[in-house]
């Protein structure tokens, strides 16, 4: 593929999570609500047999398909994906890195805009997900409730008055609920201070994680702040706490990008940033954690105002389609680490390119 | 920031600064790492609730609970009667093996549960079938009020509750009708 060739198709789909709109979207990339759930009768993931993992699979493809089902949804078979295709669902947030790569009968329904994913035998039978962009635990919040009322009326959930809904794993039990949002914290990583503001985090029992969950590191100073407790708090309890975190974690960030900004400092915080665009345009080799660096310092200079000559929606195509899965399905072959260097650099220049 | 040596270890970087002030004039100050302050009560310990509990925590915690009744033997310890989970299981795995495992493993949950959760009871909502058709009977309240029952000499009450709890014994909780 010549270095110029590459065109980003007009109507190419960001997916719910990357689409850059909504309140507070130039801190908050995402809201994030995940609900696990198991059926009555079906033992857990660890001693469910593969024949009662599909007859359950089935149940809830026929409940998720129904007309009065309140989302229109698509099911995926993930067994008849390759490992490439999987990837890339994995790198769009809709399945998890555990669904991506178990052998169980397993699969995903996604609705066309991509703001819902029903996941089906990950670790917990059923793992409901509905994703907004930008800073909107609300909303977020009662969409999931909506979905899981309605996958409640066809399938009835293993519950306990005493302990709530039951999960494989105890850390998830009573509400199932995971909220997190996704905050994009470059002044805290660049002010120093960003492990001060996770450990204020921690503190009211809420988890900071990666750009891609449990065990991630926070590449391209993307943050989950999600909640740790679901049991003894009630979902709205939850949605207030991650809500207020999130609240803090962001004033505290548009204080350190003004002070980043001002006297001495703006000097430096130019220079690295119109830096990190020099390397995204000229680059021939580009590692994936170089590009999300890079990508980074622009999108600060972007929202700061200082770059005025690139869309955010630019940024975020840059960053997904710069995915290790997402780049070698572009190029539709398996490519080697060093290969992909080399693509993703043609590609991040390509698509900053295009105006 | 430049890194302060720990006035009391000496290895370790001072993280926390304790000013005496007399008459408002600096008497005495020490700057103390964060294991040190702890030690001396400076501050409180940070080890319960602010470190997120990562699958390793959660292993080494139902190491501990579990560790009793298992003993480094597989197969010790209460087995699950629903789907066969042993506490070396569910100690292996971290996982649970199905709904009953939260009655069979009851006693080493609760404390784990706390741990966790700080919190051993759920506060958030219910599903709507099982309001409209009346509560579940948890194996616990059973039991509880068939003691009550049968200290009450209500007879005839203790005999219904314990058929329920015979049922319920059997099978999965959550799979009843």
């Amino acid at each position: 593929m010549s270095e110029s060739n590459f065109v980003v198709p007009e109507n190419f789909q960001l997916g719910e999570w990357l689409r850059g709109q909504g309140r507070d979207a130039d801190l908050a990339i995402c809201t994030r609500v995940r609900v696990a759930r198991n059926i009555q009768g079906y033992g857990f993931q660890p001693t469910l047999k593969p024949e009662d993992a599909s007859e359950l699979l089935h149940a809830v493809h026929r409940a998720l398909t129904r007309s009065s089902f309140p989302e229109q949804l698509r099911v995926v078979d993930l067994t008849q994906l390759d490992e490439i295709e999987r990837g890339v669902l994995m790198e769009r947030h809709l399945i998890s890195r555990d669904l991506a790569a178990s052998d169980r009968p397993r699969s995903v329904a996604v609705n066309e805009q991509e703001s819902v994913s029903v996941m089906v035998n990950e670790e917990d039978h059923v793992r409901a997900q509905v994703f907004h962009s930008g800073f909107a635990v609300n909303e977020t919040y009662a969409r999931a409730e909506r979905l899981d009322d309605a996958l409640m009326a066809e399938v009835p959930f293993a519950f306990s008055e005493e302990f709530g809904f039951l999960t494989s794993c105890p850390t998830n039990v009573g509400t199932g609920l995971r909220l997190s949002v996704m905050l994009h914290l470059p002044g805290l990583v660049w002010a120093d201070e960003i492990d001060k503001a996770t450990a204020t985090v921690q503190k009211i029992s809420l988890a900071v994680r990666g750009l891609y969950g449990e065990g991630s590191r926070a590449l391209g100073d993307f943050y989950q702040v999600s909640n740790q407790v679901t049991l003894g708090r009630s979902e709205r309890d939850i949605v207030r706490d991650v809500e207020t975190a999130v609240e803090r974690l962001m004033s505290w960030e548009r204080e350190v990008r003004e002070a980043l900004l001002r006297g001495d400092s703006r000097a430096r915080t130019l220079d690295r940033i119109h830096r990190a665009l020099g390397v995204l345009e000229r680059a021939h080799i580009l590692s994936s954690e170089e590009a999300l660096n890079c990508l980074s310092a622009v999108r600060f200079g972007v929202h700061a105002e200082i770059i005025d000559n690139v869309q955010v929606r630019d940024l975020n195509i840059a960053l997904l389609l710069s995915q290790p899965a997402h780049l070698q399905r572009v190029h539709r072959m398996p490519l080697s680490a060093s290969q992909r260097d080399e693509r993703r650099a043609t590609l991040v220049r390509s698509v900053l390119r295009q105006k | 920031m430049e890194q302060q040596a720990c006035t009391n270890c000496q290895k370790q970087s001072a993280s926390v600064h304790v000013l005496d002030l007399v008459n408002s004039s600096l008497h005495k100050q020490q700057h103390l790492c964060q294991a040190c302050a702890e030690g001396q009560g400076v501050v409180p310990s940070k080890q319960h609730k602010t470190t997120p509990m990562s699958a390793e925590i959660l292993e080494d915690l139902i190491g501990t609970m579990t560790g009793d009744k298992a003993r480094g033997r597989r197969g010790a310890g209460p087995v699950c009667p629903a789907c066969g989970t042993s506490a070396a299981d569910f100690k292996s795995r971290g996982r649970f093996g199905c709904a009953r495992c939260y009655e069979t493993f009851r006693a080493s949950v609760l404390p784990l549960l706390e741990r966790v959760h700080d919190a051993t009871r759920h506060q958030g909502r219910f599903p709507a079938q099982q309001i409209e058709r009346g509560l579940p009977d948890s194996l616990e309240d059973l039991r509880r009020r068939l003691e009550a029952a049968i200290q009450n000499e209500n007879y005839e009450e203790a005999a219904s509750l314990r058929d329920r709890l015979r049922t319920l014994e059997q099978s999965p909780p959550t799979t009843q009708p």
